[in-house]
């Protein structure tokens, strides 16, 4: 379905020194430096599977997706999606595909949503029938009744983006690209977007490549995720897979009905953090089950919990090793 | 669906909204036309100067000249109606990522940013300049034949696709630069040149204005519709229009080739 091999993707960029002498002499002799934004990177992605793309700022992310959707031409190696090259841009393989980013425009700002879609059906050549049924499943399912009749421009971000993802959709794609689809987005806004995309994938088997800062996206729609760093790939797996090598603990979280001495905890984990009445342990992993029981029969505990580390912290970690 | 029908559907569906858009403003509409039609008949009555004391300038009468004007204002409306706009948006579209979007739609994205926005309120300046043409052909006391109206039709069909070109061109050129706010100044500083016939400017500016084809746009056709146009142009002309939407067609594949994404 997606097949990446060796992908590269250098950028020449002309250096402009600071100060006004420095900038007027590389007009003459100009300066050129080779980002590399992506290297070696590959994978492949079966049809129907959601993978979560991570990575820090400028790890490569959007600039992979861009290769993969055609928007740019690989420096070197590889990029199959649905069995076409994306940068020939074929018809064939973009009325498969989609592309949504968060902070991009893909509606024309100054139509009203309604006729922002009309363009996209005249874009795709749906036929009436089609376009009516996945239009008022857009609408009922992402709530766009209000905002067909204003414009693009006037809409608050998470109603923009709300639109961005209809007007994607309308044709049915069967792999869809998502760059920060949920950024700036609040939580109701973030939990819809993920509700959505969920169902989209379990109603359409579309398969989906997924970028985003918030881990909730990813843990919430990605059981695969692929992890970038400064353009290369880190990690390739399961997301618990990824969890479970990089943090060799697990949290168990203790609420607890009265105070109790602090050494009552060595022995048992690493305190990781003290809440009032809830105190956090860190465990090594093969010991939670052990120590969550000791815990239930020595002391005095209203609640326990075990919990893996948020992913944020994972990912640091993997970082961190890198 | 076929792929003229698509394309003719989607630019008619942003006309409409663009039409629509602007009926709220009415007045605005009306008070547009009112001032370009003053504009076009302070031009016609400052071209008079020329002609006080003589009845032709470099072999062209008043009633001619006004030919000229009345298509000057026709392509200048058209400009600002139909390319003036797309090409400002440009800018925009790379700048908001709205192309990269446009790029991965199964679309012709050059027609798509070249045509999609139209200026309302200037869409009847066209009519007009023609209306001043009709005048000036009708002062002239020339009759105009079928050949020659046919030949005024080709004629202007290729100033169009000239200033269609241009655009495109310019709209390359800011793909590149990305910041191009100046450029639009550049297609109407061009069509400013083709106010008056060629002949009227001096020996070697009437040449550059020959080869740099502005005397395409407006003196051609206008020789053509008054029945003196040197038959060998209706080859040249046709020749010259086509070669320059090839060369811009080139010219804006080259710049999406070389654009390489503004950086998220
Ligand atoms: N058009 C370009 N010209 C030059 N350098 C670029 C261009 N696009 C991206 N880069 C560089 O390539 C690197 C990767 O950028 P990319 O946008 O892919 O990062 P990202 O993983 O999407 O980051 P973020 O999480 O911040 O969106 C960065 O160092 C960036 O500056
Ligand atoms: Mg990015």
């Amino acid at each position: 379905m997606i097949e990446v091999r060796d992908l590269a993707k250098h950028f020449r960029v002309h250096r402009r020194p600071p100060g006004l002498r420095a900038s007027l002499r590389s007009l003459v002799r100009r300066e050129h430096v080779t980002v590399r934004a992506v290297e070696q990177v590959s994978f492949t992605i079966p049809a129907g599977q959601v993978v979560g793309f991570l990575g820090p700022n400028g790890a490569g992310k959007t600039t992979t997706l861009k290769c993969l959707t055609g928007l740019l031409h690989p420096t070197a190696g590889d990029v199959r999606v649905l069995g076409h090259t994306p940068h020939r841009r074929e018809p064939a393989f973009l009325r498969r595909i989609s592309l949504v980013m968060g902070q991009r425009n893909a509606l024309f700002w100054d139509l009203p949503a309604a006729d922002a879609f009309e363009v996209n059906r005249a874009i795709y050549g749906l036929a009436e029938a089609p376009y009516r049924s996945a239009l008022d499943e857009l609408v009922t399912l992402l709530d766009l009744e209000p905002l067909l009749t204003k414009q693009v421009r006037v809409l608050s971000l998470g109603e923009r983006m709300r639109c961005e993802l209809a007007g994607a959709l309308l044709h049915r794609p069967d792999v869809l690209f998502l760059d920060e689809p949920t950024l700036g987005l609040d939580v109701n806004g973030q939990a819809a977007v993920r509700t959505f995309l969920r169902d989209y994938n379990a109603r359409y088997g579309a398969t989906v490549l997924l970028t985003s800062h918030y881990m909730g996206d990813v843990t919430a729609l990605a059981r695969r995720v692929l992890v970038i760093d400064h353009g290369t790939l880190r990690f390739d797996g399961d997301l618990a897979a990824l969890v479970e090598a990089h943090s060799p603990h697990r949290l168990v979280r203790v609420t607890l009905r009265e105070a109790v001495p602090a050494q009552t905890w060595v022995g048992l984990g690493e305190v990781s953090e003290v809440d009032g009445a809830v105190v956090t342990l860190a465990v090594p992993r093969a010991e939670t089950a052990a120590v969550a029981a000791r815990l239930l029969t020595t002391l005095p505990v209203e609640d326990v919990a075990i919990e893996d580390p948020p992913v944020e912290d994972i990912i640091r970690a993997v970082f961190a090793h890198a | 669906m076929s792929g003229w029908s698509r394309h003719a559907r989607v630019l008619a569906i942003c006309w409409r909204a663009a039409v629509a858009g602007e009926v709220e403003y009415r007045l605005n509409f009306f008070s547009n036309v009112a001032l370009s039609a003053f504009w076009m008949v302070w031009a016609a009555a400052g071209a008079s100067v020329y002609f006080r004391f003589t009845g032709t300038v470099a072999g062209w009468t008043q009633a001619e000249v006004l030919v000229v004007i009345g298509l000057f204002f026709t392509l200048n409306g058209l400009r600002q109606a139909l390319l003036q706009p797309n090409l400002e948006r440009m800018t925009d579209y790379v700048r908001l990522g709205t192309l990269d979007f446009l790029l991965t739609k199964p679309f012709d994205a050059q027609l798509l940013v070249s045509l999609r926005q139209v200026r309302v309120n200037n869409l009847l300046d066209p009519v007009l300049g023609l209306a001043l043409t009709t005048v000036g052909v009708v002062l002239s006391g020339r009759g105009v034949s079928v050949v020659a109206l046919a030949a005024f039709g080709l004629l202007l069909g290729c100033a169009v696709l000239l200033l269609y070109a241009l655009t495109v061109l310019l709209m390359a050129l800011a793909v590149v630069l990305v910041a191009a706010e100046e450029l639009g100044r550049v297609s109407y500083a061009f069509v400013e040149l083709s106010r008056f016939p060629v002949e009227l400017y001096r020996n070697p500016v009437q040449a550059v204005l020959t080869v740099v084809p502005v005397a395409f746009l407006t003196t051609y056709p206008a020789a053509a519709l008054l029945g003196r146009l040197d038959p060998y142009l209706l080859v040249i002309a046709p020749a010259v229009a086509v070669g320059a939407v090839v060369v811009a067609t080139l010219a804006w594949r080259r710049s999406l080739h070389s654009y390489s994404g503004a950086s998220a």
